[in-house]
């Protein structure tokens, strides 16, 4: 099945969408997009999206990974466009792409990412975490307050070349974290 | 303006504040002549699952003239923050605070929203009492189903609109422009929309007259069919309540249940059109995204296309994976395959609302079933593959005995014997799983028994313990809070006076009373008197008394209602308006 994959922000307002309900807005946008997108099987057919990784309520995304299975193909630029056109404001689809038949979920590859954070004004650090509680311990760790204003830059995924972006391709170089 | 981030980030659901939703108006404030905001005195999540806000929004919407904005209750921990931090509580789409408005319009749905109105005026910095609020202050109106006794909120409001919202609603902004224009004051606007129908002006009715003074009848749309209808609904970011959109198959109702309140002040019966329903239902999916669309009436199956209905909007529906769901349905085998053509037998649930036990009972309340029909329908449901029944009951109505009581439990009994009766090749593997659910009655304005008196406390809670002493075990019971019912009864039947109470039980701190853990019953009798919760709730009113609503017209005689009431008293069947016309007095209806 052809998937496409949707590189996206989600900045403003808009990081106090819950994951959850990002999975509802990503639905229902497909819906009034009308994109060809599969359904489960089964008693309770649900469409088969899914995102590279949660992000936190109230830390902004900056370049997000939406993955959405098609009954068929369609050219990836139409596709975001349509999609694009459907968001709220504060979402913002920055590009799509097929994925590679050799490539994994995304869910499966994304195992660190690049985050921004501003515990006071004019004072700010990025920081490469994994994404297995990396944050979290981080802000523990380091006392910094929950409302503090945190960014997620980048998704990565690990390669016999180190972390990289979770979105770029990586043309006959499939190894998985 | 937006709430800050600060504020958001400290909140459990920021989503209720944010605004930014899909199909949401955006307007340039500079370009427009009125800014109204529609307010919806309970969360978010609630208000957004109201069909009446998205009709009222699109509708006023529609005009180039005038900005319609939204602004809801801000739950417990939002308003900590707000006050400490003095915030004004701010409208969804621009983030402007609400006292920069022309109109703040709230909808009453019930009546334990009354001290959320309060509150959120309060946190707009807005003078509570019509008396204390100058020119500058926006004018605040309210609607919906409460406004018929508008009494009760008559020393807060300038003035309430009786009736469906959209009648009148462009004639009020008409008015209102061009008094404006014109450099009218907000009492000569007031005075020049007295007669547009559907409005009470609190401070303008002169009650020295008793009853005398001209009455206000309720605003009202007769061809439902032709009315404007949105082509799309505000989609929420966040999950609501009712997460569907829902369409509005007729309003008014032909079963004349004398408990209801809807029943009567809807009447007569206007429906839509098939054609019109599948336009609207196919407008709103393509236009919100949204997988599943409710058919809203007060009684499905009286609506004569029930079936063309669901077959054309399942075929059309099921293959993009739409749900049709159909709430209000009578029990029978017909609906039966109805909800399974829609795609509901996934759900195992169904509901029965038999509301009383014994068929004297059910008769009195003129309830037009019989237990034979209840019975046979839910042995229809288990064949059919469902095992969780539930059953709604009602205690403390007029005249009730103990054994009307016990016949509750009995009839549950009877509901599981039907279940063992059906061989066990035929009924559910997994058992059934039936359990009822005893509200208590609260007597409204506009119903037949608007006279009653309501039970007390301890009549209520002797009542339901009858039930669960006699109910078989395997059956689950829950009930509702009967203090929170005779609150509703006080502020339901109230009059002027009753406003004291109201700003009263605000100012001790009253947020929220409809959730039941926000809910406080000695706050409510230290802000009324027990005295006067006596004289609201639980007495019984002559028919020739001057009730505080008389002024108020909903089309249905109190002649009929009086007549209603001796047949209860009778346990007299009424039959629906379809079978033959009970007389009610109401113009228009199709059936008379
Ligand atoms: S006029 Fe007759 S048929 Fe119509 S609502 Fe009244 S009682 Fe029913």
């Amino acid at each position: 099945m052809p998937r496409l994959l949707v590189l996206f922000s989600k900045t403003d307002v808009m990081k106090f969408i819950g994951h959850l309900d990002l999975l509802t807005l990503f639905q229902r946008a497909i819906n009034r997009a009308g994109l060809p997108v599969r359904y489960s099987q089964g008693f309770n057919p649900h469409q088969k999206v899914g995102f590279a990784a949660p992000l936190p309520l109230g830390v902004e995304g900056l370049n997000e990974v939406a993955e959405i299975t098609l009954e068929k193909y369609c050219e990836p630029y139409d596709a975001a466009l349509s999609l694009a056109k459907q968001m709220p404001r504060h979402l913002f689809i920055k590009d799509a792409r097929m994925a590679e038949e050799y490539e994994k979920k995304s869910a499966a590859l994304a195992c660190a990412a690049k985050y921004k954070i501003r515990p006071r004004e004019g004072e700010e650090t990025e920081v490469t975490l994994n994404l297995a509680g990396g944050l979290k311990q981080y802000m523990k760790e380091f006392k910094i307050p929950d409302y503090t204003y945190v960014s997620r830059i980048e998704l990565l995924r690990k390669t016999e070349s180190g972390l990289v972006p979770l979105y770029q391709i990586y043309k006959g170089n499939n190894h998985e974290s | 303006m937006a709430y800050p981030d600060y504020c958001l980030a400290a909140v459990e659901k920021p989503g209720r504040y944010i605004g930014n939703e899909i199909n949401i108006a955006r307007k340039n404030v500079e370009d427009i002549d009125i800014r109204f905001a529609f307010c919806f005195p309970d969360v978010y999540e609630i208000g957004m699952s109201h069909m009446g806000l998205q009709i009222m929004y699109a509708l006023l919407n529609e005009r180039a003239d005038t900005y319609c904005e939204r602004s809801f209750a801000p739950w417990t921990d939002m308003e900590i923050i707000l006050r400490q931090k003095n915030i004004p509580l701010l409208a969804l789409e621009t983030g402007d605070p609400l006292s920069l408005f022309d109109f703040i319009g709230f909808t009453l749905q019930y009546e334990l929203c009354y001290t959320n109105v309060l509150n959120m005026l309060d946190l707009a910095g807005i003078p509570l009492f019509s008396s204390q609020r100058d020119e500058k202050a926006p004018i605040i109106c309210a609607g919906g189903s409460c406004a018929v006794n508008p009494e009760p909120m008559a020393d807060f409001i300038d003035f309430f609109y009786i009736g469906d919202g959209e009648a009148c609603i462009n004639d009020i902004l008409d008015i209102y422009k061009a008094n404006k224009f014109n450099h009218g004051t907000k009492r000569e606007f007031l005075r020049n929309i007295r007669n547009v129908p559907g409005i009470y002006v609190p401070v303008l009715f002169d009650d020295s007259q008793d009853g005398s003074s001209k009455k206000t009848e309720k605003a009202f749309v007769s061809d439902l069919d032709s009315s404007y209808f949105p082509k799309s609904y505000i989609t929420p970011l966040i999950e609501t309540v009712q997460d569907r959109v829902s369409v509005e198959v007729f309003r008014g109702c032909i079963r004349g249940c004398r408990f209801c309140q809807a029943g009567y002040i809807y009447r007569p019966v206007r429906e839509r059109s098939l054609e019109t329903l599948i336009k609207q239902a196919d407008d709103l999916i393509k236009t919100t995204g949204q997988e599943e669309i409710s058919m809203l009436s007060l009684s499905a199956s009286d609506y004569i296309h029930c079936n063309e209905l669901i077959t054309a909007l399942t075929q059309k529906l099921s293959p993009i994976h739409v749900n049709v769901s159909l709430p209000s349905l009578r029990i029978d085998k017909v609906s039966l395959e109805l909800m399974s053509k829609a795609g509901e037998i996934r759900k195992s649930g169904l509901t029965f609302a038999p509301e009383a036990g014994s068929q004297r009972m059910r008769d009195i309340i003129n309830k037009g079933i019989t237990e034979e029909e209840i019975l046979r329908g839910i042995r229809q449901a288990f064949e059919s593959g469902r095992n969780r029944i539930k059953l709604y009951f009602m205690i403390g109505l007029p005249y009730e005995t103990e054994e009307d009581i016990l016949a509750i439990p009995a009839l549950a009994e009877r509901v599981l014997d039907q279940f063992f009766s059906i061989p066990k090749d035929k009924r559910p593997k997994n058992g059934a799983n039936i359990s009822i659910s005893v509200s208590c009655f609260v007597p409204k304005p506009f119903t037949p028994f608007q006279w009653v008196g309501q039970d007390t406390l301890e009549t209520f809670r002797a009542k339901q313990n009858l039930i669960k002493r006699n109910l078989n075990r395997k059956i689950r019971f829950s009930y509702h809070d009967a203090e929170q019912s005779i609150i509703e009864a006080a502020l339901a039947r109230g009059d002027r006076k009753s406003g004291q109470a109201i700003y009263n039980a605000w100012k001790n701190g009253a947020r929220f009373d409809g959730w039941s853990e926000k809910f406080s019953y000695i706050r409510w009798v230290e802000s009324f008197t027990q005295t006067e919760i006596d004289f609201y709730a639980h007495r019984e009113r002559t028919s020739d008394e001057v009730l505080p609503w008389d002024h108020i017209d909903v089309g249905v005689s109190k002649r009929f209602l009086i007549k209603e009431y001796n047949q209860a008293k009778s346990a007299q069947i009424t039959p629906n308006c379809r079978e033959s016309c009970g007389g009610c007095g109401i113009e228009g209806c199709i059936y008379a």
